[in-house]
């Protein structure tokens, strides 16, 4: 192989590095750019046993918002693996119930998440777990053995229970239920 | 002519437009259901349809017969949540909404109680939660009664009722004034949940000693130690008798046990012998032979 | 040639030249250990005989170092053994011989007394033993008269004892997550002080359970610099005394080799406990604790166990004050010989020279090991 050669495989592959480069930035900026849910966060100023604190509020709003994130992957993929890192006991349980389900009828769904109102309802006074309601509306997408079959608009209200794991919230219970009481603020 | 040609059109449009009805699908399906029972959903038409039930809770897919009754058994779909019904046919698409609501019977609770350990007579030092589940780990959100009871031996239980809200039901409750392994117990329906609370005494409030000659030992022993409540100071409590002679020192770091720490050491007449429990001293002696 | 070549050859020379340093020049110990001189049936100098008794000694070939005894009608092999390695299981009993020197005392035409200083290498470090032999010459061979040092024995009989003990029921697999495990412990450090050791930094302090349940604590330690860069971490070790039973304090130190005190800007400390299921059994009465004077200043005294059970490991800490209750040092020392029910044994823990003139006050814990598996 000639000097001009070489050279010129060097310049190649500098150039493709480059390239390669611009395009994971560009797929970063893009992923970034995805549309984030809007997002509405109310305390109430006495819900329960123990005061919220500002810290712990916002680590509970983003994991529970992480939350969606995953479980969306994970029923889009039918991926068991990724549900580990946002949820914990029954609420992991019966998501890979659902994938097992979704695999065996060769289904996908896919769930995005369009706006979230929170309502933080009940924080134990031991700090072991945290209870919010959440009205949802999101876009779920069914695809049968990888062909889309149709699209809906939902509005839903959820309940979820998070627990503290050592570096974050996880979800133990999350479930949409129409026998969710409107007066949140109710005294215990 | 052109009224022949118009009558024509009108007639084939009528025809095109009977045919499409007559094959277009709708499904009809309960707005809510409890988990656990059969669901039966409804379809008209005729043909053959996909049927699809989606949420985050379950997944179910069926090909079915459009105008026949489908019933859906409880083990398909028990999982609480909100579900989408997509019917799906060559010529539409129907939607519709499905809410399974949790059974209104708690079958069992998780029960958070804490602390594991807390001292006597503690205002409000006693906490316990209890998320209350359905036979098919559904949170039940219909208000239901709680029981919490706190039991130490032989004392007359503390019982308090609380109902749920949103599947949650919490209490606070004072250490009792006697100290003990008391049970906390949380029951709901068919699920009751129990857990240990140890309720301890403070430090010792006042300490005595007393010592007497066994063979060529002393044996010396505390009265038995309280905390300045009269409860007995926890077993295992360290105590240290310390017997200064002729400049020497022997020490013995002795447990309580039922109140009472004991130990011997030396029987040196002219003994200067101490003892202390933490930072409480007790008594002190002068070991003259027993006189 | 590159430089790992160079590197090679460099180890190669090295360790011809030390194989050959050490084949010319024996180290006469390490001669002895290795089996050099070995003689079966007594030998013909005085101090070998001596030197080949340790060395059989050392490489656990008691039925040799037995036979090689003068004295042997007087007790049995068994004693021997007993005598060296321990009747009851104890640190002892895995020590090995790591290294001897013998010294004459005085030798005459057909009897010597030499001075054996053994040094014997067990899991917590290194414990030395003193004995003084006479050798006999028997038959034109010399052959050592092994003072036997009869170790005692606790006759076999019933000790009812009625000490507490705490077993902990930790969450299991299959519990429910609200189903928390009994939380740990508190316990608190209840003094601290850095020192400056010449080589190093030492932490001195106390922690003290002020829990109802027993713990089992750790300490650790993390020097900070003047920049705030992390100048070391280490941990007690075996300087603490780790089962703490309620409102008991056990002293502790942490050493920081090759570190200044003045490079150091702050300390961490972080204390740590967990539940562990333990005994009051056995309870340690320390008799006759007095500090030895200058120059080989030493706490001694007797520990008398007042139980019955034998203790296979005995660890005493010793914690020296000043005569303003301030933490001087913190010494240990571990017994390497079983500890029987109400037998005394002695234990010396050494205080270093330029701190032994300030001492006041000491106080001295004991933690103990016991285990059939030993």
């Amino acid at each position: 192989m000639g000097v001009t050669t070489k050279r010129r495989a060097k310049t190649i592959e500098q150039f493709a590095i480059v390239v390669c480069m611009l395009l994971c930035l560009a797929a970063n900026t893009l992923a970034d750019a995805a549309p984030q849910p809007l997002v509405q966060v109310d305390v109430p100023p006495s819900f329960g046993p123990r005061p919220l604190e500002d810290q712990t509020r916002d680590a509970v709003v983003r994991d529970y918002l992480k939350c969606w994130k995953t479980m969306s992957q994970a029923l889009q993929e039918n991926n068991l693996s990724v549900l580990d890192s946002a949820f914990t006991g029954i609420a992991k349980e019966k998501l890979a119930g659902v994938i097992s389900q979704q695999q065996k009828a060769n289904l996908t769904t896919s769930y995005r998440d369009g706006s979230h109102h929170l309502r933080f309802v009940f924080y134990s006074p031991e700090g072991l777990s945290i209870q919010l309601l959440d009205d949802a509306e999101y876009d779920v997408e069914v695809s049968d053995r990888g062909k889309t079959q149709a699209m809906r608009h939902v509005k839903a209200r959820y309940v979820a229970v998070l627990t503290p794991t050592e570096v974050s919230w996880k979800v133990r219970i999350l479930q949409a239920d129409a026998g969710v009481e409107d007066n949140v603020t109710a005294k215990r | 002519m052109t009224q022949s040609r118009t009558i024509c059109v009108v007639l084939f449009l009528s025809l095109s437009i009977w045919t499409q009805s007559a094959f277009a699908a709708s499904v009809s399906v309960p707005r809510s259901a409890e988990a656990g029972r059969t669901i039966t959903i409804s379809t008209d038409g005729s043909g053959v349809g996909h049927l699809y039930i989606v949420g985050p809770s379950g997944a179910v897919e069926r090909t079915i017969q459009l105008g026949a009754r489908i019933s859906i058994p409880p083990d398909e779909i028990s999982n609480a949540g909100h579900y989408t019904v997509f019917l799906i046919t060559s010529t539409s698409t129907e939607t519709a909404d499905l809410d399974i609501t949790s059974s209104p019977e708690a079958a069992s609770l998780s029960f958070l109680a804490r602390p594991s350990r807390l001292p006597v007579s503690l205002q409000k030092g006693v906490g316990g939660v209890a998320y209350i589940f359905d036979a098919y780990h559904n949170l039940v959100m219909q208000s239901q009664p709680v029981h919490f009871q706190l039991t130490l031996p032989n004392t007359a239980p503390e019982i308090h009722t609380v109902d749920s809200h949103q599947g949650v039901a919490w209490i606070q409750m004072d250490s009792s004034a006697r100290a003990g392994n008391a049970s906390f117990e949380a029951a709901v329906g068919k699920g009751t949940s129990l857990r240990v609370l140890q309720e301890v005494p403070g430090d010792a409030c006042q300490l005595r000693m007393s010592a007497r000659p066994v063979g060529d030992r002393l044996h010396v022993q505390t009265a038995p130690l309280r905390d300045c409540t009269g409860n007995l100071v926890a077993d295992g409590t360290i105590v240290t008798f310390t017997e200064i002679y002729d400049g020497n020192r022997s020490t013995v770091d002795a447990p309580l046990k039922n109140g009472i720490a004991e130990a011997d050491i030396p029987a040196n007449r002219g003994a200067v012998i101490t003892v202390a429990a933490g930072e409480v001293l007790g008594n002190q002696l002068r070991w003259n032979g027993g006189q | 040639m590159n430089r790992s070549t160079l590197f090679a050859l460099f180890i190669a020379i090295t360790t011809v030249g030390l194989v050959v340093v050490g084949t010319i020049w024996p180290v006469h110990t390490a001669q002895a250990m290795a089996g050099a001189g070995y003689s079966f049936n007594g030998s013909s100098e005085p101090q070998s005989a001596v030197t080949n008794l340790l060395a059989e000694v050392g490489s656990h070939d008691w039925n040799a170092a037995y036979e090689s005894l003068a004295n042997r009608s007087e007790f049995s092999e068994a004693d021997f053994i007993h005598d060296l390695n321990g009747g009851y299981p104890s640190l002892r009993t895995y020590a090995t011989l790591a290294d001897f020197s013998v010294q004459p005392l005085h030798v005459l035409e057909d009897e010597g007394k030499f001075r054996v200083n053994l040094r014997w290498s067990s899991v917590v470090g290194v414990f030395q033993e003193s004995r003084d032999l006479r050798v006999a010459k028997e038959n034109g061979r010399w052959k050592v008269v092994w003072p036997l040092v009869a170790e005692q024995r606790v006759p076999p009989q019933v000790i009812p004892v009625n000490y507490l003990r705490w077993d902990v029921i930790y969450r299991g697999p299959g519990d429910d997550w609200a189903a928390q495990n009994v939380e740990s412990p508190h316990v608190r450090i209840i003094d601290m002080r850095p020192i400056d050791r010449g080589n190093g930094v030492s932490i001195l302090g106390e922690i003290l359970n002020e829990d109802t349940v027993p713990a089992f604590v750790t300490v650790k330690s993390t020097l900070i610099g003047k920049d705030k860069e992390v100048l070391g971490t280490e941990d007690s070790f075996d300087k603490i005394s780790h089962v703490l039973l309620p409102k008991q304090v056990s002293p502790f130190r942490i050493d920081f080799p090759n570190v200044a005190l003045s490079q150091v800007d702050s300390v961490k400390m972080q204390p740590s406990s967990s539940l562990i299921a333990a005994s009051a059994d056995p309870v340690i009465e320390i008799e006759n604790q007095k500090l030895s004077g200058a120059p080989h200043t030493s706490l001694t005294g007797e520990l008398r166990n007042e139980s019955g059970q034998i203790v296979n490991i005995m660890h005493v800490i010793g914690t020296f004050y000043d005569n303003r209750g301030q933490l001087l040092w913190v010494g240990d020392s571990y017994e390497n010989r079983a500890l029987l029910p109400n037998l005394p044994a002695k234990f010396s823990i050494n205080v270093p020279v330029d701190i032994a003139d300030k001492v006041a006050t000491f106080r001295v814990v004991t933690s103990s090991y016991s285990s059939t598996l030993l």
